[in-house]
């Protein structure tokens, strides 16, 4: 069970910085998101619906993201999100933050040349 | 299209306790889903693989509904651990429940009002058992209560006691705090204070009231000295008479009132609650006994109230009580001779007469509630076949087999729950209208009331049908789905076993709807038996009402019967009025008084000289053609038949013939009411017989006195009831203001009371019987209706599901009629089994129905024959319905659908 722990443990810390990245780039509601996590990682990093959405109550509870209801096409209701500017602050932490450990990697083991 | 939401919905838990963004988390996430499922079917999938990758990620999401509850609710960290977890459950569940209902409004209300009306039915009966058999009496301590009656030789077991029999077992009988006597009920004038009013007394001994152990609201009891021969008279007021008549005033207590032309003291005033010897009870007056009235053995008068001492069991107050009234009847031969005594419970004595027909009543509504939920079991079994596919996501989402049963089982008791409040207060509002239709002559109604017992008793009937309709489908299901899901077939159905469940509950319904049937029809065949007895007059066109005059104004005999002859000459020169007299006792009642009597030249078998005591009633002329009674031999009672004529009798056909061969035999004899020694009255003529003692009884022996005749010790006789025939086509009761007016024109001091015609009186004999006879038939009706829904029902459902095999078979050539012949024959086999189980039940209880019966046997084999007749006639249309919808199957149809 190693393995699947690493990878959820990973998930977990990341979660953030991926949510809140996407939604600095555009609002998006809740599928969106996770497909564009699933697409651009190749489907590397995959969010089910069963973790994604508390995500999403746990990032807005903190006030980093903002949901709202709004009207699409044919009547149907969304949920968007919004990044809050807490939210951006939290972002721009979070990127210094990954990119610092990032390199501190690479120094040590020379990932981009594995 | 699939309904995402309410997959979601029924796929979660409550994630939050504000109901708006549990909502939308519900939406936000059915969108999640309708958008994963058309990603999918765009990447060619097909629906049936899309939909179970939707299916999987939602079960994945219900699998981990905690965190995202804990996500959803920062102010709740709940989590499995939370000991109201459980609780949460089932609020779920009950909200779930009311959804599922909601949508289903035809099931709900079949359902709810069927519930409502079984469970009202049974708590409204409910609370006359409780009411009257169960609740004690209001009384101190009223285990220690009992009645004491004489036991008349060769006759009743309680009969009212002579005055030297109270002051003996008074005296005597150590085992009794307090023996008292009361009389019964009868109506007196109360004057002064406006208008006359009739107000109903009893006469009461001091020992009586402290027998009963009961308190004054204001003033005291009797005083032992006021029960004593020439004490000044004393009386005490009902709580309502003091507040209508003298404005609740407190200064009451010590005046005088006129009753009946004599003063009384008023010593106090009585607690409202406090009735008796029956409810209508106005004023109690203080009996009181002399020394004179311990050699009165002849007439017997009182009702005897005791009180056992503490501790003294009930054998043994009679064991002492049957030595006593040996030691009187040594002492008395001539008058106790054969006579005994009888100590009975007071709350027995009371109820032991209304006992059989509130049990069987309440037998009906059992019955009827057990066919109810039979019948909603059935239903709601159908009903949760039916939505074994809901069921089989609900597993899918993880669902245990128990949470499942559980679900069905909250339904049912939501449903229950909703269906016997309804009824409970339906009930609660219409108590006093029900209890307006129970007969009067059952005791304690005015004990009825919803009471914490009443509401438990309706809490529990309400979670046992539940039950009963919940359990059975909740377990059905649980197993039902799971074959279901075993097998790949999309369709699914509900299988052997659950068919024959539904097969049980059937049988079930019929039988029990055939014990009420056959209860119904042996109850309406009594009745109509009981309509076509003779009555022995004509009832119809009679107005009856009493009359008492006061012996102040009217103090001897002549003086009495001179008046009530002034009312009749007035009376019966009004407009409309045929026929009109007077009697000491109001036909089809028992009021009429009894005497033993002497025959000339005849030994008696009673040591006293005389013949068994006969009810004797003082009429006045004119009395036999006014009731249509038949004058059979000799001549009727005349106006020469004066005070100071030869005096006369008339007997009945009943009397003539107990003494001699026939009735004209009977003409010329002599008979006494003192003894063997005379004053003699010859019996001039012989009349037919009434049935005075009820249709469903013999004709009583009967002898009739001219009033104007009557004996000079019977002078305290100065009530009568004017009978009045109107003339044919009038209605009796039209006549009344200008008998009133008449009235008041000779005496304005005289209230006339107690006015009704006399099919009235009848009718109040017979509401009982008549009662529980519309009851019982309407409760049985109910239950055939149900019974023939729940045949239907099933068969219906049984048609639906074998379609496909009907179809095959008309494909190969089966005939229509046939297959719908074999249908009906189906359902008829299980009716059948019913019949014989409900037969078999019957025989064994309807013999509970035995004193409510008339000329009818407890097991008359016609009604039995019938009533299983009608039943299977029943089952037969109800099951032709569905049958004739399984001949115009269409077999190409029917085998495409699959």
């Amino acid at each position: 069970m190693a393995r699947p722990l690493t990878e959820r443990e990973l998930k977990r810390s990341s979660a953030s910085l991926l949510v809140l990245g996407l939604l600095d780039e555009s609002p998006r509601h809740g599928y969106e998101i996770g497909k564009l996590i699933e697409v651009r990682s190749s489907g590397t990093i995959r969010y089910q619906m069963a973790s994604l959405y508390p995500l999403l109550y746990r990032l807005e509870a903190r006030g980093w993201i903002e949901g709202r209801w709004i009207l699409k096409a044919a009547g149907r209701r969304r949920r968007q999100y919004r990044i809050t500017s807490e939210g951006r602050r939290m972002l721009t932490d979070e990127r210094t933050v990954w990119q610092q450990f990032v390199r501190a990697l690479d120094r040590v083991v020379k990932l981009r040349h594995a | 299209m699939h309904d995402w939401r309410s997959l979601v919905r029924s796929a979660l838990p409550q994630l939050t306790s504000d109901p708006a963004r549990h909502a939308e988390i519900l939406d936000e996430l059915a969108h999640h889903l309708a958008d994963t499922y058309d990603a999918l079917l765009e990447s060619g999938l097909t629906d049936r693989e899309a939909f179970d990758r939707a299916m999987l990620e939602l079960a994945a999401t219900a699998a981990s509904s905690g965190e995202l509850r804990h996500a959803a609710d920062r102010r709740t960290f709940s989590n499995h651990s939370n000991p109201l977890e459980p609780i949460r459950t089932v609020m779920n569940d009950v909200r779930y429940a009311v959804r599922v209902l909601r949508k289903s409004p035809g099931f709900t209300l079949a359902t709810v009002s069927t519930l409502a009306l079984a469970i009202g039915a049974t708590t409204a009966i409910f609370s006359v058992v409780q009411g009257v058999l169960l609740r004690p009496l209001p009384y101190r301590e009223p285990d220690r209560l009992v009645r004491i009656w004489e036991v008349r030789p060769r006759g009743s077991d309680r009969n009212v006691v002579s005055a030297g029999n109270c002051l003996d077992w008074r005296d005597r009988a150590r085992g009794f705090d307090a023996i008292g006597a009361y009389s019964g009920t009868y109506p007196m004038a109360l004057t002064g204070d406006g208008d006359p009013l009739n107000v109903t007394v009893s006469r009461m001994t001091p020992s009586a009231l402290a027998a009963l152990g009961v308190e004054p609201q204001a003033g005291r009891l009797f005083s032992d000295a006021e029960g004593k021969d020439g004490a000044p008279s004393a009386a005490l007021l009902s709580d309502a008479l003091w507040r209508q008549r003298f404005g609740a005033d407190p200064g009451i207590v010590g005046r005088a009132i006129m009753l009946s032309g004599e003063p009384y003291t008023v010593v106090g005033v009585m607690r409202p609650e406090f009735r008796f010897p029956a409810p209508d009870i106005e004023t109690w007056i203080a009996q009181q006994f002399g020394e004179n009235d311990r050699a009165e053995r002849r007439s017997h008068n009182y009702g005897v109230i005791a009180r056992m001492k503490e501790g003294v069991r009930i054998d043994a107050a009679a064991a002492e009580m049957r030595t006593v009234a040996r030691q009187i009847t040594a002492e008395q031969p001539a008058f106790m001779t054969g006579w005994g005594v009888n100590v009975v419970p007071l709350h027995a004595d009371i109820v032991d007469n209304a006992r059989p027909l509130i049990v069987v009543l309440f037998g009906v509504v059992i019955g009827v509630l057990l066919v109810a939920c039979a019948n909603l079991a059935n239903l709601t079994l159908a009903r949760a076949t039916g939505r074994l596919h809901e069921m089989a996501v609900r597993s899918a989402l993880g669902a245990s087999r128990a949470r499942i049963a559980m679900q069905l089982l909250v339904e049912s008791l939501t449903l229950a729950v909703i269906g016997g409040a309804a009824g409970v207060v339906v009930v609660a509002l219409t108590l006093r209208t029900i209890m307006a239709a129970v007969p009067d002559d059952i005791p304690l109604l005015d004990e009825v009331r919803l009471d914490p017992v009443v509401f438990a008793f309706a809490a529990g009937v309400t979670v046992s049908s539940a039950l009963i309709v919940g359990l059975l489908p909740a377990t059905r299901a649980g197993s039902a789905w799971y074959e279901a899901l075993a097998s790949s077939s999309t369709r699914v159905s509900g299988g052997a076993r659950t068919s024959r469940v539904r097969g049980v509950l059937v049988v079930a319904q019929v039988a029990l709807a055939l014990v009420l049937l056959v209860g119904a029809g042996l109850l309406v065949r009594s009745f109509i038996r009981m309509n076509m007895v003779d009555y022995g007059f004509r009832p119809d066109g009679l107005l009856a009402a009493s009359l008492d005059i006061p012996r102040a104004t009217y103090s001897d005999r002549s003086a009495q019967s001179r008046f009530y002859g002034r009312v009749l000459d007035r009376v019966r020169a009004l407009p409309g009025v045929a026929f009109a007299s007077t009697t000491s006792g109001a036909p089809a009642s028992r009021s009429a008084m009894t005497f033993g009597f002497a025959i000339e030249g005849r030994p008696a078998p009673n040591p006293s000289g005389r013949e068994d005591p006969v009810p004797l009633r003082a009429v006045m002329p004119d009395y036999f053609r006014t009731l249509g009674i038949p004058l059979v031999h000799g001549r009727a009672i005349e106006t020469t038949d004066r005070e100071n004529s030869q005096p006369v009798v008339l007997v009945n056909e009943a009397l003539a013939q107990r003494f001699w061969k026939s009735g004209d035999e009977a003409v010329g004899r002599r008979i006494s009411f003192i003894g063997p020694g005379g004053p003699w009255y010859e019996i001039v003529g012989v009349v037919g017989d009434t049935r005075d003692d009820g249709l469903d009884q013999p004709a009583p022996a009967a002898v009739y006195v001219p009033y104007a005749q009557r004996q000079e010790q019977w002078a305290w006789l100065t009530f009568q009831t004017l009978v009045v025939r109107a003339q044919p086509g009038l209605e009796p009761s039209d006549l009344l203001p200008s008998i009133r007016g008449a009235l008041r024109e000779l005496d304005p001091s005289l209230p006339l009371q107690n006015v009704r015609t006399v099919t009235q009186l009848y009718a109040e004999n017979a509401a009982r019987r008549r009662f529980a006879m519309q009851l019982t038939a309407g409760f049985a009706a109910l239950s055939l209706l149900l019974g023939a829904i729940g045949i239907y029902a099933v068969v219906a459902y049984s048609v639906a599901q074998r379609r496909r095999e009907i179809g095959i078979r008309l494909a190969l050539g089966a005939q229509p009629r046939a297959v719908a012949r074999q249908i009906v024959r189906g359902a008829l086999g299980l009716a059948s089994v019913g019949a014989v189980l409900g037969v078999l039940s019957a025989l064994g209880l309807t013999r509970f129905l035995e004193t409510l019966l008339f000329g009818v046997e407890p097991t008359d084999a016609a009604t039995f024959v019938s009533m299983a007749a009608l039943l299977l006639a029943i089952a037969t249309l109800a099951s032709w319905v569905p049958a004739r919808r399984a001949m115009r199957v269409d077999p190409v149809e029917a085998l495409r659908t699959e």
